[in-house]
């Protein structure tokens, strides 16, 4: 992961250079922010451990989670009906993603 | 060899199936569907503009054109068929049987789809689609200056495709950075997959911003609140630029790699300066995160000094990667196919763009060219004139290892022929037009302002470069000739069985610097 590291320090070194400038808080907070939240990535792929276990060849329920979530975005716009579909699609996909092997 | 939707399988296997080949097959042919589309609509704004007066469509009409015809290309076409390439070779270069989390790309392909199909329904509403550019600037994009849902159709449908970029760059960048086969150091990869590591970090750390900004924008529209007050608009630009510039080179890095594997590939050598380059994109990629406002010079308070100076910076890395590319082209036994032909139009096209971002990266040459035509004439040729290159060389080169057939090479010639031609005469006469004053998203002007014979010559560019994606189009129907294994002689692991083992790396490291 240092790679990831070697990113952030750099990210870092442009924010610390932009300070010489009187910057905006905005700008400092969206470039140094950034660089934390590079390092803190570096930080937990170096802890997080592989996965075991392959994906299965099939996923019907990944379509349908999209699918779901799309569906309760849009709802904020078409209405009650939308929500209500895209929240039921969104819990049988996750409900199918439970039992997917 | 892997279909989009393969002969008498099941649809599930098509829209559900995990396989990284599958997933990727499917974004690039999502994106490259939006492409044509996105085109179509650059035809009609062109079509409009050849001469003074309005004939083809209303002002308002010509809005929504422009605003969906850039939210296209960038959201829906560029930026995931950079990817999708990702998708498709990063686990085959590195040595990975699958994606690390390929449900993940998945659900990315289809939030892309759904964000598309999303966007483009405003067109289905009264009012027409969106009409506040691209970048949906507020005030413009606010409730009272765009009422309607169209334009909540176009956030959510922004937040839909850019969520699944996000789904897709996280399971690339844990594909190089956690499934790489034994022996395949980082300072093994190939360029490309350096390209997509560059790539995915930035999509990570940018993109979710530009989420956070559209669901604020899309709040402000419901009660207000968000973006009020005069600093209100200026905040939304810091946070769409700190997105929108480091978009920019995720839709070009990928294919810079792309140009990379290609020229390496096509002179018989390893790359030059490999080292150099990598670092170079990691130098790259940080900077583009630190330019952003650079898009703002104009606007007063912002600290010109320092994002002028970052800007320039990139000259470093930028100039550092040419040389790179250049140098391995200095004493290659040179193969002039239609892949490699398309990777040197890219080194030529893609310098224009880059010159004349040296232009308006100075504040006060920008506060010149701000709003013109100058503008657009500099963006497409990074975009169309750089990216696409590099996606065509790309597509030319990679097509027999999808598809296991070779494109042609007299039709590809032809395409890239018109592509040169084309491109060219739509955009440099734009340079012209942005020097003599002319604005963008105008959809008329006064036959007085002369801008008439270099507005038809940009329409007949325009028209031109879609007669070459024709060509490109026919020759990916009819061309049937078997390719073989290799048939270019590549040097990295997608052209070797799909088991591919460690002692087939070590057998190809000669052609890559020692770790």
């Amino acid at each position: 992961m240092k790679v990831l590291l070697f990113w952030a320090g750099l990210l870092a070194l442009w924010t610390v250079i932009q300070l010489v400038f009187a910057p905006h808080a905005i700008t400092v907070i969206l470039l140094g922010g950034a660089a934390v939240a590079v390092a803190l990535t570096a930080f937990v792929a170096r802890l997080a451990r592989p996965g075991r276990r392959d994906a299965p060849d099939l996923s019907p329920s990944t379509p349908l989670i999209a699918l779901g979530v799309a569906a309760l975005l849009s709802g904020s716009e078409l209405g009650p009906w939308c929500l209500a579909l895209g929240a039921l699609m969104t819990a049988a996909g996750l409900a199918g993603l439970l039992g997917e092997r | 060899m892997t279909r989009v939707m393969p002969a008498g399988a099941p649809l599930l296997e098509t829209f559900a199936g995990t396989d990284h080949k599958r997933i990727g097959l499917g974004v690039g042919a999502v994106a490259f569907g939006f492409f044509l589309a996105g085109g179509v609509l650059a035809l009609l704004m062109r079509a409009e503009l050849a001469e003074p007066g309005l004939q083809v469509v209303s002002l308002s009409t010509y809005n929504a054109l422009f605003t969906m015809h850039g939210s296209t290309m960038i959201y829906l076409f560029v930026t995931p068929v950079a990817l999708a390439m990702g998708l498709y070779l990063v686990p085959l270069q590195v040595g990975a049987p699958n994606l690390a989390g390929p449900r993940f790309a998945l659900a990315g392909m289809w939030l892309l789809v759904l964000g598309g199909i999303t966007m483009w329904s405003g067109f289905l509403v009264q009012g027409g689609a969106a009409q506040a550019t691209w970048s949906g600037f507020d005030p413009l994009s606010n409730a009272i200056n765009s009422p309607g849902k169209a334009m909540d159709s176009w956030i959510w449908g922004v937040v839909l495709a850019t969520l699944g970029e996000l789904l897709m760059a996280a399971c690339i960048l844990a594909t190089l950075l956690g499934r790489r086969i034994s022996g395949m150091t980082l300072l093994r990869m190939p360029i490309f997959c350096w390209a997509q590591l560059v790539t995915c970090l930035m999509t990570l750390f940018a993109f979710p911003v530009l989420i956070g900004a559209l669901v604020a924008l899309w709040i402000d529209r419901q009660w207000g609140g968000v973006f009020t007050g005069p600093s209100g608009p200026v905040t939304y630009q810091h946070l769409f630029w700190f997105y929108g510039h480091p978009v920019v080179y995720v839709m070009f890095f990928p294919f810079l790699g792309a140009v990379a594997e290609v020229i390496a590939v096509f002179c018989g050598r390893r790359i030059f300066g490999y080292r150099g380059m990598v670092l170079s994109l990691l130098v790259f990629a940080s900077l583009s995160m630190s330019v952003w406002a650079h898009h703002m010079f104009t606007i007063p308070g912002v600290t010109t000094k320092y994002f002028a100076l970052t800007s320039t910076l990139l000259v470093i890395p930028a100039g550092t990667e040419y040389l790179a590319l250049l140098g391995t082209l200095y004493g290659g036994r040179i193969r002039l196919t239609v892949p490699m032909l398309f990777a040197l139009a890219f080194l030529l096209q893609f310098l224009v763009g880059g010159l004349t971002g040296i232009w308006v990266a100075s504040p006060a040459l920008d506060n010149q060219a701000n709003n013109s035509y100058f503008v657009v004439a500099h963006f497409h040729y990074t975009l169309l004139a750089g990216s696409v290159f590099g996606f065509f060389a790309g597509v030319y080169y990679w097509w027999p290892r999808v598809t296991g057939h070779l494109l042609g090479e007299r039709l590809g010639r032809v395409h890239l022929v018109l592509f040169v031609l084309g491109t060219n005469l739509a955009f440099a006469p734009q340079f012209a037009l942005g020097e003599e004053g002319m604005p963008r998203r105008i959809a008329d002007y006064p036959a007085s302002a002369g801008w008439e014979t270099l507005n038809s010559l940009s329409t007949l560019g325009a028209y031109l470069i879609a007669l070459s994606v024709l060509v490109f189009l026919v020759n990916a129907l009819v061309s049937r000739r078997w390719a073989g294994d290799d048939p270019w002689g590549g040097h990295t692991l997608e052209w070797l069985a799909w088991d591919a083992s460690p002692p087939a790396i070590r057998s190809h490291t000669p052609l890559l610097d020692a770790a």
